[in-house]
């Protein structure tokens, strides 16, 4: 027997539990309650020092709390610092002895068996949340006092609310619905409506169909083109929406994503999302030199919208385009929509002139303690490595699909739909 | 029997700056139901030293969960009114005293070279300040925070006390105070440039406090003052108030509240402005907390509209504002001031002050909104309790007895604590 | 300004270091062991001890840089000596001579706040996250609330 044979590890005598996942997230992850500090309230009384001190230490002793109050003298702002109960916490893996751990009612906690103060959890976290104390060396850092914190009811002006937010959560409700109707009325129903226009009929003709319709014949049918005007005047007044609650092919990537939660990933060379302007261009030039809507024989949108009845040459053929694009979905979401569709192209440029944005408010948004936004964004537009820094991330209209599942998960009320001309919602700071 | 429990240290730090010795006596509990504490105990410990002994004390709710527990009071000998005067502190420095480990400090004799002391862990250390000498009050703490130890807040001097102005003021961090008995000469003539709280110590508290403190919260908040708070909501209640309330309509305001206090009265400003004195034509922004009423007013009253500019002026050389408004005309510019203010600094300082104008209840720049016995016997209560004086004439709901229950734990004791009381309001 | 051999002195009578039996409970409870692959006694409690108990150059040593400064060894140890103290001083007297390779200090405020090998410890256990968070931890603690009361409030 060597020395080997016993010496044990911290993954013996403190391994990490696997990280296990319940079905009900899948749908919606769990909704815990946590303080939410108003900065605009703050009078920078100390009370709540006072009070969580009389927890920790068992005395009044405001410098061993674990809440810290900021006074910046010149801005004249105060500003309370604690630890958020990150979704993510980054203290958690920095811990050299594993003390710390996430728990199933959401709060993160030092098991002070284990905690040696050394501090590198506050090096971690990135608003340095856990508090040396300057007399003791112990490290405190937040736990909800258990789920009935003392901050909030001592606060005399009330800037600090323990609640679980207030997630909109219906928006997904009409935006499946909404795609529901739209893939039954374009592909089921209406069969071959949207494509090209045909007069006498209920049809609205697609803005890349059109554009190589116009290339490829040299002529510009009005009635057609004021008919793609119609989308056009939709994407200006909000933005891409026909891409998240309308396309039939969005609907069915939709659906394939929900079957394929793990994503192989593409390689880096491929995520240009210049790429599908590319395929515009391909498009309208190919339509041009050859003489016949190039890329309309090959669109997954179009195949959907003809596939029942129209005759068409390509008809066995085209059946396979649609399930071949589809998969493109396991290595990302909306992979088609971000790097090749023609008609997003489009669609963004037209966004250029859009009426409204969504932003994430930087004061009300939790940046590196939530990150909920950029997880659940299909199209993967708001930066996270924004959010992990601190800063609050602009989205760029032209990518955005408004999907909307951005506002419908934030728990702290901060994305929303702004007009375009509006600096930011009131009482927000700066990004 | 004497079961009371006051939130305190049970410690005298007694500083012989001639001697650069610092000794820490205990505070006996005879002493405490005698004099109770604040500017009482300051008087009957100033008894016991030399005429130009200065005491910095706080009272037995200084720092407990009794609403706006903040007080700290500077009793000394002034040469401003000739008589003992007891100068209230507020913001943070009562409770960072008591959390230094001591409850009233005792200052005599005078420092061989120019010093600053560091109270922590109940204990009291000299360091010097000779490189602090002439600078303004922000440079001089950004100094403090680079080379020294940790604080929490500092009591310190500015260029009008280095220059033996009579009329220079301490300044509570760099927001000035409500000193208008000349504390700062005082200070500068011990060769004292100031008090660095360390603050990072604990004391045990009475378990029922925190619950009593939110109700009466609860009960404040029913007040109809309750709604007014802010700078203004007192400055209005002065002479003149109202018009100089006119020049507050800066950038930013932001009520700023002291220690566990639930009703602001100061008010943070952020204003842009020109120093007409510098040659780029930017306007740089700058942030006030304000906090002197009085002296405010006072200053309102002559400079009008280039009030922020020239109070800030006043901070930074650490002057009195009130005093200042005396030397100024009406209808300057701003460049006419700020020289004028300059000028003070640098000319001869004038040998005496004419007070005749001021009223200083005690000594400290204390706004009159009330007046008459009350206004007296309210103030007397808190410099003695150790709680904001302007915080008790704002609300009356609160009695001595709503107080004394803080530390009191029976009938008895709270009868004990009354009768001290009254005596201690008559010695002053 | 003491010469370093004064500052050494004032170290082992802050720390008590001269009462250290050499017992070795501060190695058992030191959490670098789980930290550094290459713990070593150069750079645990004892080792540290033992060194400037002889008089060597400690001061250079770059093992005095490995510290995380928890308090894990004094709590332990039976003769009270802290080895934490004692690092501190022996940084402090680095950091006077101008001995910094080993020590990081904050963007923003210029103060030695956190040793490489620490730091180094703290990037590997954080190399699953993306690069960016990084940039905030460039900076000291006290700095970093300053600057997320500016982006927050």
């Amino acid at each position: 027997m060597t020395e080997q044979d016993f010496s044990l590890n911290l993954e013996d005598l403190r391994p990490r539990p696997a990280e296990k996942k319940h079905l009900s997230e899948y749908f919606m992850p769990p909704r815990h309650s946590f303080i939410i500090f108003h900065p605009d309230k703050c009078t920078g009384c100390g009370a709540c020092e006072m009070i969580c001190s009389t927890r920790n230490t068992g005395k009044v002793a405001p410098v061993s709390a674990s809440v810290k109050v900021i006074r910046d003298e010149k801005e004249g702002k105060n500003f309370s610092i604690l630890c958020q109960h990150c979704r993510k916490p980054l203290c958690l893996p920095a811990c050299p002895t594993r003390a710390i751990e996430k728990g199933d009612d959401g709060i993160v906690r030092i098991d002070k068996l284990f905690c040696t103060q050394c501090g590198i959890c506050a090096m971690a976290c990135p608003a340095a949340a856990p508090i040396k104390d300057p007399c003791s060396q112990e490290i405190h850092k937040c736990d909800l006092c258990e789920g009935d914190p003392l901050c909030v009811k001592h606060c005399p002006e009330n800037a600090l609310t323990f609640t679980r937010g207030k997630a909109l959560r219906w928006i997904k409700g009409l935006r499946w619905t909404s795609q529901f109707i739209s893939f039954l009325l374009l592909v089921v129903v209406f069969i071959g409506t949207f494509c090209y226009f045909r007069t006498g009929s209920i049809s609205f003709a697609c803005p890349t169909g059109t554009l190589q319709n116009i290339a490829s014949s040299g002529t510009i049918v009005l009635v057609g083109v004021s008919s793609t005007l119609a989308l056009l005047i939709l994407t200006v007044l909000a933005g891409r929406l026909f891409c998240g609650w309308v396309c039939p092919f969005g609907f069915v990537l939709d659906l394939v994503d929900k079957v394929t939660p793990k994503k192989i990933g593409w390689p880096s060379f491929l995520k240009s999302r210049m790429t599908k302007y590319g395929v515009l261009t391909g498009a309208v030039g190919g339509s041009y030199a050859l003489g016949f809507q190039v890329f309309c024989t090959v669109c997954p949108i179009g195949t959907l919208c003809r596939s029942y009845g129209v005759q068409s040459f390509f008809k066995s053929a085209e059946l396979a385009i649609v399930p071949a694009l589809a998969s493109l979905e396991i290595a990302q979401r909306r992979s088609w929509c971000r790097y090749f569709c023609p008609v997003g192209a489009v669609l963004g440029l037209t966004a250029l002139l859009r009426m409204i944005k969504i932003i994430i408010g930087a004061k009300k948004c939790k940046k590196f303690s939530c990150i909920q936004c950029a997880e659940v964004c299909p199209v993967g537009i708001i930066d996270a490595d924004k959010l992990r820094e601190g800063l609050s991330p602009k989205i760029p209209m032209t990518e955005c699909i408004m999907c909307m599942r951005c506002i419908d998960r934030c728990p702290y009320d901060a994305a929303k739909i702004r007009f375009r001309w509006q600096k930011a919602a009131p009482g927000e700071g700066r990004t | 029997m004497n079961s009371f429990q006051p939130f305190y240290n049970r410690k005298i730090g007694v500083v012989d700056l001639s001697a650069s010795k610092a000794e820490v006596i205990p505070l006996v509990q005879k002493q405490v139901s005698r004099h109770i504490g604040g500017a009482a105990m300051n008087s009957a410990i100033l008894e016991g030293y030399q005429d130009d002994a200065l005491v910095f004390g706080t009272g037995p709710l200084t720092g407990s969960f009794a609403p706006a527990s903040s007080l700290m009071i500077a009793s000394f000998a002034s040469l401003v009114f000739n008589s003992i005067c007891h100068v209230p502190f507020m913001l943070r420095t009562g409770p960072d005293m008591k959390f230094s480990g001591i409850d009233y400090l005792v200052v005599k004799g005078t420092a061989p070279e120019r010093s600053i002391l560091h109270v922590n862990h109940g204990k009291i250390r000299t360091l010097p300040a000779g490189n602090l000498q002439h600078m303004h009050i922000p440079e001089a703490i950004r100094e403090l925070k680079k080379a020294s130890p940790l604080f929490q807040s500092v009591i310190i001097t500015g260029p009008a006390a280095d220059r033996g102005i009579p009329f220079a003021s301490v300044s509570i961090g760099t927001n000035g105070s409500l000193d208008k008995a000349g504390l700062a000469s005082l200070m500068a003539a011990k060769n004292l440039k100031g008090i660095m709280l360390g603050g990072t110590e604990g004391l045990p508290f009475n378990r029922d406090n925190p619950q009593q403190g939110k109700e009466l919260e609860k009960i404040i908040s029913t007040d109809k003052n309750f709604k007014h708070r802010g700078f203004y909501s007192v400055l209005k209640k002065l002479e003149g108030g109202e018009e100089a309330g006119k020049f507050l309509k800066a950038s930013g305001e932001k009520d700023m509240a002291c220690y566990h206090c639930p009703s602001p009265c100061m008010t943070h400003v952020r204003y842009s402005w020109h120093d007409p004195r510098k040659k780029e034509m930017q306007n740089s922004k700058e942030g006030l907390l304000l906090l002197d009423h009085t002296g405010y007013a006072a200053l309102a009253e002559k400079v009008g509209k280039n009030i922020l500019p020239v109070l800030r002026a006043c901070l930074h050389y650490g002057l009195d504002p009130a005093a200042v408004a005396e030397k100024l005309s009406e209808g300057g510019t701003m460049l006419e001031y700020l020289n004028a203010i300059d000028k003070i600094i640098s000319d001869n300082p004038p040998q005496t002050t004419d007070v005749s104008q001021r009223q200083c209840l005690f000594g400290g720049g204390l706004p009159p909104i009330l007046t008459g016995d009350v206004l007296e016997k309210k103030v007397a209560i808190a410099m003695i309790l150790g709680v904001c004086p302007i915080f008790l004439l704002r609300f009356a709901q609160i009695t001595d007895a709503t107080l004394l229950s803080f530390i009191s734990t029976s009938e008895e004791d709270l009868t004990t604590l009354q009768e001290g009381l009254s005596s201690a309001i008559s010695s002053l | 300004m003491k010469n370093r051999k004064d500052k050494i002195a004032e170290a082992k009578r802050v720390s008590g270091a001269d009462s250290c039996v050499e017992c070795g409970r501060c190695v058992a409870a030191c959490p670098m062991a789980e930290m550094y692959a290459n713990f070593s006694i150069e750079m645990s409690p004892r080792g540290i001890i033992k060194k400037t108990l002889v008089g060597d150059p400690v001061v250079e040593d770059k093992h005095i840089w490995y510290c995380t400064e928890c308090n894990a060894g004094t709590d332990t140890c039976p003769q009270k000596v802290s080895c934490r103290d004692l690092i501190k001083k022996l940084r402090e007297a680095a950091v006077d001579e101008n001995l910094l390779e080993n020590a990081k200090t904050c963007k923003c405020c210029g103060r030695v706040f956190v040793a490489i090998p620490v730091e180094e410890f703290v990037f590997a256990k954080l190399k699953d996250e993306p690069a960016n968070v990084f940039g905030v931890l460039d900076i000291c603690p006290p700095c970093r609330r300053e600057i997320y009361l500016l982006r927050n409030a």
